[in-house]
């Protein structure tokens, strides 16, 4: 195979060819299995490539339409829970067996009223509650001037309180960026209540064994204390109800 | 014996398959149809935010993966990819491939909750189009990472001799020889010497076969 190949290959399938020339191509293609790999290989890449590589400002285009798109959606979609639509089959023992989850349903519904409120996120409002380091009134560096990082915290933490916990969760990350140590602390901790508030439990007990396994941080203690509350007995009971 | 003319109609044999309705939102990222992109936000953001937020994930979580996939049938829109079921079912299917797997390089898998009847019927309903496009992405990304692979100088001629002028035609290579003020007959070898690179990095990744 020579590199003049792949140039021939090109003018072959953009039709700039002679006849003569094409006939010659198509016979040593029918006639190679080599060359005709190399040709299929190079037809793959280029089909793959081209539109992308040659004109690689439309799909910047469609990115940055849709990064505005995923602001502009991101907390209307966070706010609002939608069923999937379910596929319907009538049928008569189906009938019998949504009366009887219903009596099921009732009879569940009775114990969880009598069992002690333990879940995720009465745990992280209970806890967040108990902290004063995270009040979301004082200032955090001590200076007048308020960061960015500090604001993104403040505003997560004032989502947190209202219980809007993909807000909190969304401002602390943002605020995680060129904040300070011991904001850092602060943020995650914060973080760790955000996802459990938000039900999300592995993802908090996660953050709360990094936070409880870091010895310099104010909340290890806290930290520990909660994932004891997580996984006790009365958490998981509350938790399936 | 499949003979060169065969393979050089490839390409074409795509589009037989019977198109959906739903084709029209393709074909709008296709052109970058901005008004016909937010629709699909409208309409199925909420679906594709609700199964990642009962699993593991978040709005944010849900919105990346939403735009990732976005960019995916972009691409393959370029290459003439056909939808041959719902755009709701499809999207719901991928999205949730996609999540798994993320979940899984996350070791979180265990926990998914997405299996119900509705699922199911999705799941069978855009299977062809869901899996076509999972193996474009994957051909994709990699010759991409072959492209990557090689100089600056490369990837600029190849970059001019693939791109296509407003008409819909590619450039010359006298029109690439005089962008790059080079010499006609400089620039064939060297783009034939770049595209011989290109191949020849593909080949000694294993994964070519698969392409």
């Amino acid at each position: 195979m020579t590199s003049t190949n792949h140039t021939l290959f090109e003018d072959y399938l953009r039709g700039y060819i002679s006849d003569e020339e094409k006939k010659r191509l198509e016979l040593v293609l029918d006639s190679s299995e080599t060359e005709r790999e190399e040709f299929d290989l190079y037809k793959t890449m280029r089909r793959t490539l081209s539109p992308n590589i040659g004109n690689p400002y439309k799909e910047r285009e469609l990115k940055e339409h849709l990064e505005e798109l995923g602001k502009k959606y991101t907390h209307e979609f966070s706010n609002e829970v939608m069923e999937m639509p379910v596929v319907r089959k009538a049928g008569y023992v189906r009938r019998i067996l949504s009366v009887a989850a219903s009596f099921t349903l009732v009879g569940l519904i009775g114990i969880a009223a009598m069992i002690p409120k333990n879940t995720s996120k009465a745990l992280a409002q209970a806890y967040v509650y108990s902290s004063d380091s995270t009040a979301p009134s004082r200032s955090v560096n001590g200076d007048n001037l308020i960061t960015s990082s500090e604001e993104y915290y403040l505003s997560g933490m004032q989502a947190f309180k209202e219980h809007k916990y993909e807000t909190a969760i969304i401002s602390t990350r943002k605020a995680k960026v060129g904040a300070s140590p011991e904001l850092i602390q602060e943020i995650e901790w914060l973080m760790a209540l955000s996802e459990l508030g938000l039900g999300n439990d592995a993802k908090a007990k996660e953050l709360l064994t990094e936070i409880s396994t870091d010895t310099k941080s104010d909340f290890s203690g806290e930290a520990k204390e909660l994932l004891e509350d997580l996984n006790g007995i009365m958490h998981r009971i509350s938790s399936f109800f | 014996m499949p003979t060169a003319k065969t393979y050089l109609n490839g390409i074409k044999q795509t589009s037989h398959k019977v198109q959906h309705p739903d084709q029209k939102y393709i074909e709008a990222l296709r052109t970058n149809d901005m008004i016909l992109v937010e629709d699909i936000y409208k309409n199925y953001g909420q679906m594709i935010t609700d199964l990642v937020k009962k699993n593991n994930g978040n709005a944010q979580d849900a919105m990346d993966l939403f735009q990732e996939v976005l960019i995916i049938l972009h691409r393959y829109s370029q290459e003439g990819f056909t939808l041959t079921c719902s755009l709701k079912s499809f999207l719901y299917t991928l999205c949730k491939r996609r999540w798994i797997n993320e979940l899984k390089k996350k070791g979180r898998a265990e926990t998914l909750k997405v299996a119900d009847i509705s699922d199911l019927n999705f799941a069978e309903e855009s299977k062809e189009s869901v899996e076509g496009t999972e193996m474009y992405d994957q051909r994709f990304r990699f010759c991409k990472e072959k492209f990557n692979l090689l100089s600056p100088g490369c990837k600029e001629i190849i970059q001019l001799s693939w791109r296509k002028q407003e008409d819909g035609k590619y450039c010359s290579w006298k029109e690439i020889a005089e962008e790059l003020d080079m010499s006609y007959a400089y620039i064939r070898k060297k783009a034939s010497q770049c595209k011989a690179r290109l191949i020849e990095l593909a080949r000694k990744d294993p994964g070519f076969k698969n392409l």
